[in-house]
């Protein structure tokens, strides 16, 4: 099987987040990164089907040059190759444009399997995974919790509200969105280090691919919410309170 | 003249088969570096001298085995120049002997009795009392007792008892030499050539307990010890000096709460597979069931490195950094242990905040701000690290609060870090090498930018961690950072303290990494006496202090269901803390109350304070 998996890289879940100075992102100075975490169950279940099936692992990753450090980790872990698709701009992209700068890299691999994780720490869209395998005219299903090879294709499980659960049968190749916890992540070792020293990381620029990186949605404005909630402490014997209580319900929230 | 000849053939024999069977044992291929450590060479000797000559281990843990072991070593030394003499005769031809009229043979002659009484006890004691340490009865250990036995009784007999040159005289010498040659030849092969390795292992025996080395500079191939030819010289030494004396079993807390961990058989399984030309040395338990490996793994993850065992062997074995944890080492660096506690830890810790329990940065942001700590800028004395312990347990800041006033009371100038991850102790205590050194290698970078000269933390782990295990990276070592356990500094600075002391009978826990790891027993206990404390001791104290069972990352890892209806490790120490009849027993250490409060709650004893050595003194401080 030769399965793909997507990674993001993202701030890193404990930093202390700044607005940068165009109000339209976070300050990536003195920040750290890490793979996006839903990312790493999509890795892992991709480690655990080539282990017990064969092929090969490639990580794709769509992101400034930071971003190798997220793939180089990825191929300690036990992946075989990566590609990373560089440009700056991608640090901070839209979904579709980004899903096009990776369909570009992946279209050149005859792969069976895309795996995503289900969404970003970051942006939390959800959406790249999705619009990818509709460009790679590819089936897709999402929030993944099993992945079972079969004659033909495979067969998987996907989670539902409220405990339920629904059992998809799908041809190959095909997209799956990796729900986050349903494996145990694997830990890096010294040995897998070494080893990724000598694996392959192929840089391409977005105009290599041929992709435009022209953004179809741009993020106005980021900012910390307005506190909006307000208190008051109505004080006095109970009859007087519920008075006031009701004039300010009435007048104030007016609610009733 | 057939005498000599007979002799000289004996002599050349025994040497030749000596050498055979050292050569047996030794000639593997092995790690030429690290080298033996030579630091201190006084002290080296000193010890040697202390532990070998005067048999102070031996004597101390078991005072009747050991002085009947003492009187036996005592009496070879004495005996050295008469089997010198022996020789000599025996190269000269019998006709030279004389009457032995000299005070030297009638003092070699109480020696012998004394060494007569010594091997007949040790002899008793392992035939007919048979301790269940010293394991099944060995028929080699009565060989050389019964060859001891012989030249004994014939040095006595050919003192005083036959007239020289009579037949029986000439007899008697052939025996005494025959017993000499035979247990030349019976030593090397067993358990007794701990004869010749102890001092040895003894002389190069790390300071402190439980040490690892660092990885070999620039070897790609050294992922910690995973087989034999991993192994360094030092392990060869001490995998064939054991004695097996079972001392090191008989103070293991593991073992002793019924688990499977057996350092003593550790060590033996390392020998056994070593002898039997074996290869990787750890493996699950089926395959060391299968013989494909030797150590289970099981085994391994159930130490707490708590140092009790090196701290037990007479002949200077280290079980727990060059072979228990350097185990592990090699098994996770390959990626090979399958335990999912040990997994989780190792997730947890790789991803932001890189502490063990996974809890956000944010909590200790909001508590340093809360206790206005002053951040540290190098403008400061004293950097406090308050590692993970301080900085997210509840108890462990409370200790962190107690050091501010302290400080502040005797005037200290010092700062804390604005983010903190793990330093690495319970990363690499489990075997993670990559993840300690990810993690160091930022640590010394904002050491180095914050410009740290002297860093005093509550943690004894995490000193340890600086002092012992940060050195060996040259970075670090190259900044020049004092490090101190916060009961170094607080002894320092009890004439500094104007102290209001109070009576308080209480108990005091050394934590082993404290105790045994950095050698600091007094210091917690000075402070204590300040404060107004006194102290009843609990059996195991000092260097002989019994782990609470949280540390070799046992407080992250441990499974937790343990075997059957033995104790568990915190429970058995809870026991001892109870029998002083104290009301508070004094810890050093963010772990050690963890672990007791969960034995306090378990036993239905919450009464029993928990308080670390800070949080007295500071309750003790005036105005
Ligand atoms: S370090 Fe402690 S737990 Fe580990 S083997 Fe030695 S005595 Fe047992
Ligand atoms: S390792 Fe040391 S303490 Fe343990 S049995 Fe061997 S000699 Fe005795």
């Amino acid at each position: 099987m030769k399965i793909i998996v997507c990674l993001k890289q993202v701030p890193a879940r404990d930093s202390v987040l700044r607005i940068d100075d165009a109000q339209a992102w976070v300050r990536e100075t003195d920040l750290s990164f890490e793979i996006n975490e839903p990312d790493t169950y999509a890795l892992e279940e991709g480690l655990r089907l080539k282990e017990k099936h064969g092929g090969e692992v490639v990580v794709v990753c769509a992101g400034p040059a930071r971003a190798a450090s997220a793939i180089r980790e990825a191929l300690a872990k036990g992946a075989d190759r990566g590609i990373h698709i560089e440009d700056e701009a991608l640090a901070r992209l839209d979904s579709f444009t980004t899903a096009r700068a990776l369909a570009a890299a992946i279209r050149a691999e005859s792969f069976d399997l895309v795996l995503t994780g289900l969404q970003s720490d970051d942006l939390g869209f959800s959406q790249t995974g999705v619009i990818l395998a509709e460009l790679l005219g590819a089936p897709h299903a999402t929030i993944i919790m099993e992945v079972q090879k079969m004659e033909g294709g495979i067969k998987v499980k996907r989670e539902l509200e409220a405990g339920w659960f629904q059992y998809v049968e799908m041809p190959l190749p095909a997209l799956l969105a990796i729900q986050s916890g349903i494996n145990k992540v694997r830990y890096a070792t010294l040995m897998g280090i070494k080893k990724a020293k000598t694996k392959e990381l192929k840089r391409v620029t977005p105009a290599e691919l041929g992709v435009d990186l022209k953004p179809r949605q741009i993020i106005r404005r980021v900012y910390a919410p307005q506190k909006s909630k307000q208190t008051q402490f109505l004080e006095g014997p109970p009859k007087e309170v519920a008075a006031k209580l009701l004039e300010k319900l009435k007048f104030e929230a007016r609610v009733l | 003249m057939a005498s000599r000849v007979l002799f000289a053939i004996l002599i050349v024999a025994s040497i030749w088969y000596f050498a055979r069977t050292i050569y047996r044992r030794f000639h593997y291929k092995i790690q030429s570096i690290p080298a033996f450590p030579f630091d201190h060479p006084g002290a080296r000797f000193w010890r040697v001298f202390l532990e070998v000559v005067l048999q102070s281990r031996v004597i101390r843990d078991r005072p009747v085995a050991g002085l009947l072991h003492a009187l036996v070593l005592w009496g070879f030394f004495a005996f050295a120049w008469v089997s010198l003499r022996h020789m000599a005769l025996g190269f000269r031809g019998l006709e030279a002997a004389e009457r032995e009229e000299s005070w030297y043979g009638l003092f070699a002659a109480a020696w012998a009795v004394a060494v007569l009484v010594g091997i007949l006890g040790l002899t008793f004691r392992r035939f007919a009392l048979r301790p269940k340490e010293l394991g099944p009865l060995s028929p080699t250990s009565g060989l050389v007792s019964a060859l001891i036995v012989l030249l004994m009784l014939t040095y006595l007999l050919g003192w005083r008892g036959f007239g020289v040159h009579t037949t029986a005289w000439r007899a008697n010498w052939w025996v005494h030499t025959v017993s000499f040659f035979a247990l030349l030849v019976v030593i090397p092969q067993s358990k007794h050539l701990h004869l010749a390795l102890s001092p040895v292992a003894i002389f190069f025996r790390p300071w402190n307990t439980s040490s690892i080395r660092p990885l070999r500079a620039g070897d790609d191939d050294d992922l910690g010890i995973v087989r034999f030819t991993d192994l360094a010289p030092k392990d060869l030494l001490d995998i064939h000096a054991c004695v097996e004396c079972g001392r090191c079993t008989q103070v293991c807390p593991a073992n002793l709460t019924g688990q499977s961990l057996n350092p003593k058989e550790v060590i033996l399984q390392m020998q056994r597979g070593l002898m039997a030309g074996g290869a990787v040395i750890s493996g699950t338990p089926e395959e060391v069931g299968r013989g494909t490996a030797w150590v289970s793994e099981e085994d391994l993850y159930q130490c707490l490195s708590c140092g009790a065992c090196e701290e037990a062997c007479p002949v200077g074995i280290e079980h727990v950094g060059s072979k228990i944890l350097d185990l592990r080492r090699g098994l996770v660096s390959e990626g090979r242990t399958n335990k999912p506690k040990v997994g989780s830890l190792f997730t947890t810790m790789e991803r932001t905040p890189h502490n063990p329990w996974g809890v956000s940065q944010e909590t200790r942001r909001k508590f340093i701000t809360a206790e206005r700590f002053p951040i540290f800028d190098g403008s400061q004395e004293w950097l406090f690290w308050l590692g993970c312990g301080a900085s997210y347990d509840p108890h462990g800041q409370e200790v962190a609060r107690a050091m501010k006033r302290i400080f502040e009371a005797a005037r200290v100038s010092w700062g804390v870090l604005e983010a903190e991850t793990c330093c690495g102790e319970p990363g690499r205590r489990a075997g993670n090498e990559y993840l300690y050194l990810q993690v160091s290698e930022k640590l010394i970078e904002a050491f180095g930018q914050k410009k740290v000269k002297k860093l005093v933390t509550s943690d004894p782990h995490c000193a340890r961690m600086f002092d012992v295990d940060y050195r060996q990276i040259p970075e670090f070592e190259g900044l020049g950072i004092r490090v101190e356990h916060h009961s170094e500094l607080l002894a320092r600075l009890l004439p500094s303290l104007a102290l209001s002391p109070a009576r308080e009978s209480l108990t005091y826990h050394d934590p082993c990494y404290l105790a045994r790891g950095r050698g600091i027993t007094r210091e917690p206990r000075s402070i204590l006496e300040s404060a107004g404390a006194e102290i009843t001791e609990m059996p195991h104290h000092g260097k002989q202090t019994f782990c609470c069972g949280a540390g070799g990352a046992q407080l992250f890892i441990a499974e937790d269901v343990r075997g059957g209806e033995e104790k568990r490790v915190n429970h058995r120490r809870f026991e001892e803390v109870l029998a002083t009849g104290a009301q508070t027993v004094a810890v050093a250490c963010p772990y050690c109350p963890i672990m007791l409060k969960d034995a306090a709650t378990h036993a239905g004893r919450d009464d029993i304070a928990i308080l670390d050595i800070a949080e007295i003194l500071a309750r003790r401080l005036s105005g």
